[in-house]
């Protein structure tokens, strides 16, 4: 049989010493804690943020857009017109290297 | 469960930093037009969150970023340790290489894994691309191979915890992973002060159960 999990063996513990059940429970709480909700919230709008990405799709054929963009990839969005956020950077650099 | 994604995912080229792969031939069919839709019920499989998403349902896509939201972060912070803004920026970046390789998911079921991947790729990306981390030398992902680990076992308990009544959830995370006193968890729910231990001390043992049940004990 498989050996529990190194978290989950302080639970085993928990008839003996209730603290160590706590303290085990306190650190897999914590590690697992969720993030902002302003992080969940920007994250969930990608599909709204990616719908850009019809217009940078054809940017990314022109070699001077590839270019600007791989010098300063912000600069180069707003200069065509387009939003500079992480996503869409990021999306962009996902075209780009499948590409 | 492990936190390996190479069953969930399509044949296709290897991206940078990772083993996670990126489709072929679905560009122009992902990522869909975005649409409104309904909220998600929580009972709803990943693999059906997937399936909607696909069909550029919004909401399933929110639903599936508020399910795995503690898995990235504990990646992000828990086992890699970025923090502030880099590790707001790794989970943004995270969600967004997921967002665009949902169409080559293979296996929906094992969507965590998957998404357990793309977070420890996206965050060795980062530690490379800014010097090896806060002590220089931290690209070397057999380094974290026992903080992972740990996440593993600690998604179990999260697990466990997510199939409690909503209110014993909500007291033990605030307790335990937020540190708030009884004082301040008492003001927030509402609830007397002289309750808050007992109340405790139910969820915890309804949480032994779970956890019970979740290892076959």
């Amino acid at each position: 049989m498989t050996a529990p999990p190194s978290v989950l063996m302080n639970m085993e513990d928990v008839e003996d010493d209730p603290l160590a059940f706590d303290l085990a429970l306190a650190q897999a709480l914590a590690m697992t804690a969720m993030p902002p909700q302003a992080w969940i919230e920007a994250a969930a709008m990608l599909p709204s943020t990616l719908g850009d990405l019809d217009a940078v799709d054809r940017l990314v054929s022109l070699p001077s857009f590839r270019e600007a963009f791989e010098n300063d990839p912000e600069s180069a969005l707003s200069g065509a017109g387009l939003p500079a956020s992480k996503a869409v950077v990021t999306a962009l650099r996902e075209r780009l290297l499948a590409g | 469960m492990a936190l390996d994604g190479a069953t969930a995912v399509a044949t296709g080229p290897v991206a940078p930093g990772g083993a996670e792969r990126v489709p072929r031939g679905e560009r122009a069919a992902w990522p869909p037009a975005p649409r409104l839709g309904r909220s998600m019920p929580a009972s709803l499989e990943d693999a059906d969150l997937v399936q909607r998403c696909r069909c550029g349902d919004q909401e399933a896509w929110r639903a599936l970023v508020q399910r795995h939201a503690p898995l990235v972060h504990g990646v992000v912070r828990g086992a890699f340790r970025l923090q502030g803004h880099d590790a707001e920026d790794v989970f943004q970046e995270v969600f967004a290489r997921v967002y665009l390789r949902l169409g080559s998911v293979r296996d929906a079921a094992a969507l965590r894994a998957w998404i357990a991947q793309i977070a420890r790729n996206a965050s060795l990306d980062w530690l490379r691309r800014d010097g090896g981390g806060p002590h220089g030398n931290e690209t070397d992902d057999l380094a974290f191979e026992e903080p992972l680990g740990r996440l593993e076992d600690a998604l179990i308990v999260r697990d466990a915890l997510a199939r409690l009544p909503e209110h014993q959830q909500e007291i033990l995370d605030r307790f335990f992973a937020r540190d708030e006193s009884y004082q301040t968890i008492s003001a927030a729910l509402g609830l007397p002060a002289g309750t808050i231990a007992s109340r405790i001390s139910r969820a915890l043992g309804s949480l032994r159960v779970q956890l019970g049940d979740e290892l076959g004990r």
